[in-house]
């Protein structure tokens, strides 16, 4: 420890006693080392080097490069400085350590004044070499085109003169302020409900004059292949943003152009595989989309303040590297974005099926037939609506029912308790003295677990990730209903089982066909439209009668009705719903009895949409006023089959098999 | 502060020092990641929401260690030589854990102790001894330390690879996504 030169050492052990103001020095730059090392991997030295961390001074605290660099350069000659992007602290190397040794004497501590004027506090620590781990070089996304300077300043000036926000929207042409910009259509109204065109309805007057003029020239001059019909100026001012998206495949056309006037600003470009690369988009340049990088890759707009942008360049476009030696700040100005695009006619056959709303399969909810069906109806009628409604659903579920509630108070403290299907975890934090974590398929809904303090994972209840014979016990709480076929609820609850050490036991709750049972109607069906903490809404609203009508013209034809006793045979006692079962699944009436053992059951999405993390550019599943409806599928169970099918598993022995407000509940436990 | 703590010399790295236990973020998120800014309360993604199995603190929490413990790679065809998940963690932080130490006792016997070992050495965590010691169940300093890795180390962002099928979960935002395609479905 007591090399020569220490410096921290030797500057605080002299035999004077410190300051007030030098004590609580030297304890906010012990915690800087302490957080550099562990959140960030950094290890800091306690002897003199020629390299520093300069903590708080980084591109994530709002420092820029060019506020930063003045201030090391007093006390020596800088070699590099390091600043990588988003980050709250920035490297900096100078040329001799008897430089870096008074950057450190007199830097740490220091005051200096970020980009927005507020008073930072500079803490600096000696690292061993100032190095940062390079990314790849990036490329621009296939297709993707950035022309500079396309038009002159005084047609920015004319175009951006001629967009008149005042204006009320009486007007023809359309005009909001959304969450985070001003919006305006021309040609055709863009709706932000379904993000499409009404392509009968072009909105009178087309597309300002000015504008034809100058896209009869870039046709001309080969920058636009097309000429486009629908206009949307968009005007962002700092701290304004766009969430990411693909523009509707079947509402336009290949080529996607757009012009930035008044201010530069950088976009974000993103690969379904997780690649992202920022793009500088300088004023007056004119951003071209086609193939790949229209179709396939979303684009955003971060909202915030600054722009992280390579020093170098300056305001040129291109895509910005994570080359830390040339990172600064860029303060966004308010930019005006004119995004010309053609209508597209006929359904769209771009080679991206996956993300095409024209190719996308249009899955009629119909009866599984096959294990590959039943994953395919789950997938988009369990999974996907829950991924979807995450925050809406988990503010509806805050009521842990009694006896799920009773049967994790009376297990053994220290028990391991495994929770599949976890939800918004209501469930994982009822007993202090258990070792509780829960599993999702849906990551919106672990990602609620995780704000709550909960050990969550994302998985399949098929295929829980889980050892075997690990847990004490298990719940399963309103999961097995939504597996499409007898063979693969059984394969569930065999999961379960397996995750059990023996003389574990599962609590498993299923949905109930019989919503009346002993003469009592059950909570689901008493609940009423006004009463608190409802879970599900009636729905004879004639909205809603008409989307189903739209969605599914079979409802209510049961000629073609087939038997499902193959499939279910051990189901024999009381159920009449083998007559009912249709090739198209019926949609059920909420809070009324069920008809039919398998159903979709109508979710009425009530969002705050600026709550709700993603916007999907694209929904099969309609989104109309008042509120879009989502379907989940469910396979309700009769008296008797939730036991039936646990009796199948072996080395079990079922505890409990009771009736519960409109659930079928089993208590097993491995042998 | 710890029992132990300033006689133990066997710590190289993440030590638990009470002047550090106040401020776990050092993220990227503009103005709020300043180092200088260390109470919880100032972190506006803080929600105050009942803490979960009996552990308080504010602000979320990411897969600890014991959770790892338990996780197995369920690739299909690997069965058991699906454990323990290698564990490869790019962000980790520490967060504090009310010590309860009838619950760790409760705790070890149902850990399986070569994948601790493994995971703390890839962590490169305090060492842990490698088996639990004879007569843990009074040994406070043993108990405190399994504590602390059990509980307090939590994994932000990672992986976690099966040793069998070299199949890569990744771990972000503190959340391992353990989805399988169909084909990796073991049926």
């Amino acid at each position: 420890m007591a090399a020569p030169g220490i410096v921290m050492d030797s500057n605080h052990q002299s035999n004077y006693k410190l300051s007030k103001t030098e004590k609580k020095l030297l304890r906010k730059q012990i915690k800087a080392r302490h957080t550099l090392l562990r959140h960030e991997g950094i290890e800091t030295v306690s002897y003199a080097t020629q390299s520093l961390i300069v903590a708080n001074g980084g591109l994530g605290n709002q420092v820029s490069r060019n506020q930063l660099l003045p201030v090391l350069e007093k006390c020596g000659l800088v070699d590099a400085l390091l600043m990588p992007p988003n980050k709250p602290y920035s490297c900096v190397r100078y040329k001799t350590v008897e430089e870096s040794k008074k950057a450190y004497d007199t830097l740490s501590g220091k005051e200096i004044v970020d980009d927005l004027g507020q008073k930072i506090i500079l803490y600096l620590n000696f690292v061993e070499k100032a190095q940062w781990k390079e990314l790849g070089l990036q490329a621009l996304p296939p297709g993707l085109k950035v022309i500079e300077e396309i038009i002159s300043s005084e047609d920015e000036k004319m175009l951006l003169e001629s967009v008149n926000w005042t204006e009320d929207t009486e007007n023809q042409n359309f005009q909001k302020s959304l969450k985070h910009r001003r919006v305006k259509h021309f040609g055709y109204e863009f709706h932000y409900e379904n993000n499409n065109v009404d392509k009968d309805k072009p909105l009178p007057g087309g597309l300002p004059d000015i504008c034809e003029s100058i896209l009869e020239k870039w046709l001309k001059e080969g920058f636009i292949k097309h000429k486009p019909d629908q206009l949307t100026i968009n005007q962002y001012e700092p701290g304004h943003g766009i969430p990411a998206h693909i523009d509707t495949h079947s509402a336009f056309e290949d080529e996607i152009i757009s012009l930035s006037l008044g201010s530069e600003i950088v976009m974000d470009f993103k690969h379904p595989d997780g690649m992202t690369v920022p793009v500088m988009l300088p004023c007056r340049s004119l951003l071209v989309m086609t193939g790949e990088s229209r179709y396939l890759w979303t684009h955003g707009i971060t909202p915030r303040k600054f722009d992280t942008v390579q020093a170098s360049k300056g305001h040129k476009s291109g895509i910005i590297t994570s080359d830390v030696e040339d990172l600064t700040l860029n303060k966004r100005g308010i930019r005006t974005s004119f995004t010309f695009r053609k209508v597209r006619q006929t359904p769209c056959n771009c080679s991206y099926p996956l993300v095409c709303d024209s190719q996308m399969k249009e899955t009629p909810a119909s009866f599984p037939e096959s294990d590959k069906e039943a994953l395919q109806l789950e997938q988009d009628y369990v999974h996907r609506v829950y991924e979807e409604i995450a925050r809406h659903f988990s503010s509806t579920r805050h009521t842990p029912w009694p006896h799920i509630v009773e049967f994790l108070k009376a297990l053994p403290s220290g028990s391991l308790v495994a929770d599949i299907g976890c939800g918004n975890g209501k469930y994982l934090g009822i007993n202090n003295e258990l070792y509780m974590i829960g599993c999702d398929h849906s990551q919106n809904l672990v990602d609620i677990c995780r704000e709550r303090q909960y050990q969550a994972f994302v998985c399949d209840a098929l295929a829980v990730p889980i050892r075997s014979g690990s847990c004490d016990a298990c719940i399963s709480i309103a999961v097995i209903h939504h597996f499409a076929t007898a063979e693969r609820r059984v394969a569930a609850l065999q999961e379960l089982v397996r995750l059990l050490r023996p003389g574990g036991k599962a609590l498993i709750y299923v949905w109930a066909m019989e919503q009346e049972y002993n003469k009592k109607k059950s909570k689901y069906l008493r609940e009423n439209r006004t009463s608190q903490g409802m879970k599900e809404e009636i729905s004879n609203d004639a909205s809603v009668q008409e989307l189903l009508v739209k969605q599914l013209p079979n409802v209510g034809n049961q000629d073609s009705a087939h038997s499902v006793s193959s499939i279910n045979d051990f189901q024999d006692g009381g159920c009449n719903s083998k007559n009912v079962a249709n090739s198209k699944l019926p949609i059920h009436t909420n809070r009324t009895s069920f008809h039919s053992q398998d159903l979709l059951v109508p979710w009425h999405f009530k969002g705050n949409p600026g709550k709700d993390k993603r916007v999907e550019p694209f929904g099969p599943l309609g989104s109309r006023d008042p509120g879009p409806v989502f379907h989940r599928y469910y396979h309700v169970f009769c008296e008797g089959e939730l036991e039936a099918a646990c009796r199948t598993l072996n080395n079990i022995s079922i505890l409990q098999s009771y009736y519960d407000q409109g659930n079928w509940c089993v208590i097993l436990q491995k042998v | 502060m710890l029992p132990g703590a300033a006689r133990d010399t066997n710590r190289p790295r993440l030590q638990r020092a009470p002047e550090v236990q106040k401020f776990r973020r050092f993220r990227s998120s503009q103005v709020s990641n300043r180092i200088e800014r260390d109470s919880p309360g100032n972190d506006v993604e803080r929600d105050h929401s009942p803490s979960g199995s009996g552990f308080a603190g504010a602000g979320s929490v990411d897969m600890r260690l014991l959770t790892h413990n338990l996780l197995s790679s369920h690739v299909r065809g690997v069965g058991p030589r699906g454990f323990p998940l290698r564990l490869q963690a790019t962000e980790v932080r520490i967060n504090p854990v009310e010590f309860n130490p009838d619950f760790i006792v409760r705790m070890i016997p149902k850990v399986e102790w070569a994948a601790l070992l493994e995971a703390a050495d890839h962590l490169h965590l305090i060492q842990v001894p490698k088996e639990p010691i004879q007569g843990y169940e009074h040994n406070e300093e043993f108990l405190r330390k399994m504590h602390h890795v059990l509980l307090e180390v939590e994994v932000l962002e990672g992986t976690l690879q099966c040793p069998e099928s070299g199949r890569v979960f990744p771990i972000s935002r503190g959340i391992p996504n353990m989805l399988l395609s169909d084909e990796e479905t073991e049926t």
